[in-house]
């Protein structure tokens, strides 16, 4: 079946992606699949087969369900897969023109120290809870930006935290991760992520775990700073009304695979695959009125299974 | 037969020393087999402790939660073991409810066994396999023999169902039940309880903080805020024209994906991977 260009759509957003797009590509993801071990003799092809790019300054999300392999995508962007051997990475990421695939670790550690940033949906197993909330975010910041001698009155980490939408950033940086609320514990893990001024910003499910007011409060504050460092962002998320809120271009995964991509709203509004038209269809069912609750049956699932074998190698451009 | 709170309170005492904390503060509510009665409220709102008053798992300081108008804390063992079969539970976070190391056939059966519903091998396995067939963990004897990690997370939020129903209760409190769900699984499980309550008229507690899928599918909502129902309603009420600035608040948070637009002009359906 033939898709080989979509629709014109003439907005401004979508010609100023082209023009973006003859840059080179902050992240470009070929061919990426990734497979990681389940038990002694066992493993999982969490990702067979995604391409993606990401430019300076634009916001992408991921979308899928659990086990569709975003996760594990915006894991091995980041670098932060487990390091054993067992974890086979093949294909090709490349960031800032230079190919990480196979690169060796110092390489992944200069990525992580100024590239690329990562907020995960737990902050509390990601900070230490024996540290104080300033003293982790001062880790973050480059040595010679780092200015007092104690975190709660280093300008640099106060200005962080701030920029993270923490204000009383003294108070907060003498707390302890466990004495700060859910919302601003991932306002923590934003200035964490934003401490470093990386080119991009990899953030899975940043909100999911936290209440509506709290999450409408947290996006706004990662949607402002974003803006305001012109860093990119990619967000991953199974929720596609967070995901529609806050990018431009949307990347659709089933499977291990990218089966559809494209401008955000072009294809939430006009899903030409299978599973995103599906995907779409029990979202609205659940918040539609008058729509019937329709989920994705193992009928329905085992069409979509056969049509993206199917289309596999049938990649239009 | 009915489940009701009436000015229920529950004060835990605090560590510090600084005064009880009040955690549920004079909650009434009722529900009856047939009913969809949904508590929201935001994390720390007493949604989940109100859950588990009404579960007899936390004690009320104050009020009091009655089955078929009796006391739970004044109940004897005839009473409370009624209660325990006819009020059931399922919580949040499957992987965390379930025995790792039980398969699922075994988890159930052992319910079964111990509250008496049927003797005998043979029997017992008719049973679970009756309940996995209503949750469509279909066909039964696939997952009977599985163990929890070889499922997946919509899987074991439905075999906690089906150890529910097994039971085959007048009335599931429902905590969190399907919020860590996605779309498509949440609305199979959705889909799947309305249907309990057609088939075997089974009322929900349904206690969430995920406000629109309470709006599709609870016919009463009761919103709670710091330990109280600060409103109460049908669930147009409360959606349309909710009175509370905290009902207000929460309804004006919710992201929702706007509607699909008309299909005019709509794209052909690919199977192939897409780009635009």
């Amino acid at each position: 079946m033939s898709t080989a260009t979509g629709p014109a759509v003439s907005t401004d957003r979508v010609t100023a992606d082209r023009a973006e797009r003859d840059a080179p590509p902050l992240v470009s993801v070929a061919g990426l699949a990734v497979a990681l071990p389940t038990g002694p003799r066992t493993e999982v092809q969490a990702v067979r087969s995604v391409g993606l790019e990401v430019h300076r300054g634009e916001r992408v999300g991921i979308v899928g369900e659990s086990g569709s392999g975003k996760s594990v995508t915006g894991r091995a962007i980041a670098g932060l897969l487990p390091g054993t051997p067992r974890v086979r990475v093949e294909g090709s990421i490349r960031i800032d023109g230079r190919e990480m695939v196979g690169a060796p670790p110092r390489a992944w550690d200069a990525v992580r120290s100024r590239t690329v940033g990562m907020i995960f949906q737990d902050p509390l197993t990601f900070l230490n809870p024996v540290m104080k909330v300033g003293a982790q975010v001062r880790e973050a910041i480059a040595p010679a930006r780092r200015t007092g001698r104690r975190a709660a009155s280093d300008p640099a980490v106060l200005a962080t935290l701030e920029q993270a939408g923490l204000e009383d950033a003294a108070r907060i940086a003498q707390r302890f991760p466990h004495e700060l609320s859910g919302g601003m514990r991932q306002r923590v893990l934003i200035a964490i992520a934003i401490a470093k001024q990386p080119d991009l910003i990899i953030a899975d499910e940043p909100t999911t775990a936290l209440d509506a007011t709290i999450q409408r409060r947290v996006l706004a504050t990662l949607d402002e700073t974003v803006a305001r460092l012109g860093t990119s962002l990619v967000l991953i998320s199974h929720d596609l009304a967070v995901v529609a809120s806050m990018t431009d271009r949307i990347y659709v995964m089933y499977a291990g695979r990218v089966v559809e991509s494209g401008a955000t709203r072009d294809v939430l509004e006009r899903p030409r695959h299978v599973y995103t038209r599906a995907l779409l269809r029990s979202v609205r069912s659940l918040t539609d009125a008058g729509e019937e609750l329709w989920s994705i049956t193992p009928d329905v699932r085992r069409g979509i299974d056969e049509a993206v074998a199917g289309g596999e190698g049938h990649r239009a451009t | 037969m009915r489940l009701e709170a009436d000015a229920a309170g529950k004060e835990f005492r605090s560590r510090h020393g600084s005064g009880p904390v009040r955690a549920v503060i004079d909650a009434s509510l009722s529900v009856s087999p047939g009913e969809f009665v949904a508590i929201v409220g935001e994390s720390g709102s007493g949604k989940s402790t109100l859950a588990r008053m009404l579960l007899g798992l936390v004690p009320t300081t104050s009020g009091s939660v009655r089955f078929d108008g009796v006391d739970l804390g004044r109940m004897d063992r005839s009473q409370l073991r009624v209660f325990r079969r006819s009020v059931q539970a399922v919580l949040q976070d499957p992987s965390g409810s379930l025995n790792p190391r039980k398969t699922v056939g075994a988890a159930i059966g052992e319910i079964v066994r111990l509250h008496g519903i049927a003797r005998g091998r043979e029997a017992v396995e008719a049973e679970v396999a009756r309940a996995l067939e209503l949750v469509r963990l279909s066909p039964a004897a696939d997952y009977a023999d599985r163990y929890p990690s070889q499922l997946s997370g919509g899987q074991r939020q439905r075999v906690l169902i089906a150890r529910a129903i097994v039971l085959q209760p007048q009335i599931i409190v429902a905590d969190e039940a399907v919020s860590a769900l996605d779309a498509s699984v949440k609305a199979g499980v959705l889909r799947l309880m309305a249907d309990l309550t057609d088939r075997l008229g089974v009322g929900y507690v349904f206690i969430t903080h995920d406000l629109p899928v309470v709006k599709k599918v609870a016919r009463r909502v009761l919103v709670m805020k710091s330990g109280e129902i600060v409103e109460s309603g049908t669930a147009e009420q409360v959606f349309d024209a909710p009175r509370h600035p905290y009902t207000r608040s929460l309804l004006d948070s919710e992201l929702v994906l706007d509607s699909a637009p008309p299909q005019s002009g709509a794209a052909p359906v690919s199977t192939a991977p897409t780009e635009r």
